[in-house]
């Protein structure tokens, strides 16, 4: 184990695919927990404060909500989960009670070690920076300016803040019900589609090409993501 | 004259006594009649909380009221059954069952020895369902019409229980398929996602040649195909109710090449999407399967370094539709697949599983899919998909 390594706790019942997950996660180099279902990985959690949680959902004593909920009562600790396809709404039950990423059965090694990353930077990064700079787009919070490609763009002050939600964020799926608390501070009568119609027009000021978006990217049924890696 | 008083007295008396004896034995036979009635109606009622009852207790009505025989007819979608017959086996041609079932009214065949033959329709709230046959009877009209009306309520009773055991079959079996069909997905798509984990693993090790890449990309296409026949199943096992919402082509699109990595490894795919195209109305899931089909099939029938591509616009014809094509630059349409236009449908043996796949998947998001040959050379695989309402990008 390399001194200093970050510690990820793996929980999945399933032992072909906790030992894949420990040797793939163990050979990028950090240090890696397993536990076989919620209750020991909620056991290891506690003793060992790991950087990161990874976690199937369901599983057979303590299932994975239980352990996304306990993990944010203890604190901010990134939780990724792990959904199988179809489990839309397993997906937003995680992501409400806290999770903030997940990926989708069958996933590849790159793709989680890529969601890893950009949790554990997340995490790391200090909070409310006021310049957010990505590859062909820098959004200065404090001035309220957006820039692409050298261009200033003028945004709306609605997409303002939808952007700055999802660019704070980055990497981190962002729910229909999370933007409309955070931009609309939940007021009444704001609709899924309104959230849509801002997304779209802030989408073709920002986007070089629309018809392939590399910024803020639709998670279907979910909400939002913005999907380029801060510089 | 004391004596003719006396004799018409006792003439009066005698007549009063019979008649007062009459009134006991009808009495009597009266209260025969409701306790048989009685003693029916708890048969009927009570002891037939099962399915298929009906009979037994039809047959123990007939005996109550002292029929030599009878029997049950029960008129089902459009034909006379015998559902019960007791004696003289029961004719369901009888013509006398049909006068009885246009009228509605009781027809009665009187015998030699005085007693007679009764049919009695079985009608709850108008139409006959069915009628009663009693055989040799001598029991009144009126206690006949009782029995009538208790049998036709528990001929009504019969079958609201069997509908309902059918309801409660049928809620029984969906819930069976959908767990069913949840086990089977996670048994499948476990192992699978441990074989990608193995396989990344192995790509790594030295010495391993282009077979990990080629177990990589068939494991990519099963698991695809798992994905098609699990989604196949839940829609036939009606299960599975697509959830459609606004979804934009591009983030379709961008879906779509995701989840083609090994597939598309070294091919250019051109993508476009007309400024004025409205978002999509789909099931988002179901529309990456189809597109991620039909572009597999493209990239399988072009030869390798041709460019593919996927073109999004709103449909010329109909504001309320989105066209969305995948083109190649194969060898154009296969003709397997223009004669099946023609004859045979449904055979998937012959034109690959894939378009059948994506035909019964488009249908069940209000869409379409056509093959067409591309001028210059080629495949056009065509979808057509509803437009959402008031969500246009293009605001």
């Amino acid at each position: 184990m390399p001194a200093g390594a970050l510690r990820i706790l793996v929980v999945d019942d399933d032992l072909s695919i906790r030992r894949a997950l420990s040797a793939e996660l163990g050979g990028a180099g950090y240090d890696v927990l397993e536990a076989a279902d919620g209750a020991e990985g909620l056991r290891l959690f506690d003793a060992h404060d790991p950087d990161l949680v990874v976690t199937d959902l369901a599983m057979p004593v303590a299932d994975g909500f239980e352990l996304v909920a306990a993990v944010r009562r203890s604190g901010q600790t990134p939780v990724i989960v792990l959904s199988v396809r179809g489990g839309d709404a397993d997906k937003i039950r995680a992501l409400d009670l806290g999770a903030d990423d997940y990926v989708v059965k069958p996933f590849s090694v790159s793709e989680l070690l890529a969601r890893v990353r950009a949790q554990l930077r997340r995490h790391g990064d200090a909070p409310a920076a006021s310049l957010l700079e990505f590859p062909g787009l820098t959004l200065d919070r404090d001035r309220r300016r957006v820039v692409v490609e050298g261009r200033e763009v003028h945004l709306t002050p609605t997409e303002l803040a939808i952007l700055d939600l999802l660019a704070s964020q980055a990497g981190k799926p962002v729910t229909i019900r999370q933007i409309i608390g955070r931009v609309w501070h939940g007021a009444p009568g704001t609709s899924a589609d309104a959230v849509r119609v801002h997304v779209g027009s802030l989408r073709k000021k920002i986007e070089p090409d629309p018809a392939r978006p590399r910024y803020v990217v639709t998670e279907p049924w979910v909400g939002y993501r913005f999907v380029a890696e801060p510089i | 004259m004391a004596l003719a008083v006396f004799l018409l007295a006792s003439v009066v008396v005698s007549r009063l006594v019979a008649r007062a004896q009459r009134r006991a034995e009808d009495a009597e036979a009266r209260r025969t009649e409701l306790e048989a009635l009685y003693d029916l109606s708890i048969d009927l009622f009570a002891a037939t909380n099962r399915v298929g009852a009906l009979g037994e207790a039809a047959g123990r009505a007939l005996r109550t009221i002292g029929a030599s025989g009878g029997g049950l007819v029960l008129f089902r979608d459009g034909l006379s059954e015998v559902v019960v017959s007791v004696g003289v086996g029961l004719d369901a041609r009888d013509p006398l069952l049909e006068s009885v079932r246009r009228a509605g009214e009781a027809a009665e065949v009187p015998a030699a020895d005085g007693t007679r033959d009764v049919y009695l329709p079985l009608a709850v709230g108008g139409r006959a369902s069915g009628v009663l046959i009693v055989r040799g009877t001598r029991a009144e009209r009126n206690a006949l019409s009782s029995v009538g009306r208790l049998v036709a309520l528990a001929v009504e009773r019969e079958r609201f229980l069997a509908e309902r055991a059918h309801l409660d079959a049928l809620k029984e079996s969906d819930a069976l398929k959908t767990s069913l069909l949840r086990a089977v997905s996670h048994d499948l798509r476990t192992p699978i996602t441990s074989i990608r984990l193995g396989l990344d693993r192995l790509k790594r090790a030295p010495g391993t040649t282009g077979i990990v890449e080629d177990v990589a990309r068939e494991t990519e296409r099963l698991s695809r195909r798992i994905d098609n026949l699990l989604a196949m199943a839940r829609l036939d096992a009606g299960t599975f109710v697509p959830r459609p919402e606004p979804a934009p082509a591009a983030d379709l699109f961008r879906a779509t090449l995701d989840a083609l990595p090994l597939v598309l490894a070294g091919r250019d795919v051109q993508v476009s999407v007309d400024p004025e195209t409205p978002d999509l109305y789909v099931d988002p899931a179901l529309t990456v399967e189809i597109l991620a089909n039909l572009l597999e099939n493209a990239a399988l029938a072009a030869p390798a370094g041709t460019p593919l591509a996927l073109v999004a616009g709103p449909s010329p014809l109909d504001t309320t539709r989105v066209r969305i094509d995948v083109l190649d630059r194969g060898a154009g349409v296969p003709s397997a697949i223009k004669r099946e236009a023609t004859a045979d449908p449904g055979d998937a043996g012959r034109t690959g599983l894939g378009l059948t796949i994506c035909r019964s998947l488009a249908h069940a998001l209000g869409g379409s899919v056509c093959l067409l040959d591309r001028t210059g050379g080629g495949t056009l695989a065509r979808l057509d998909l509803p437009a959402a309402r008031g969500t246009q990008e293009s605001t």
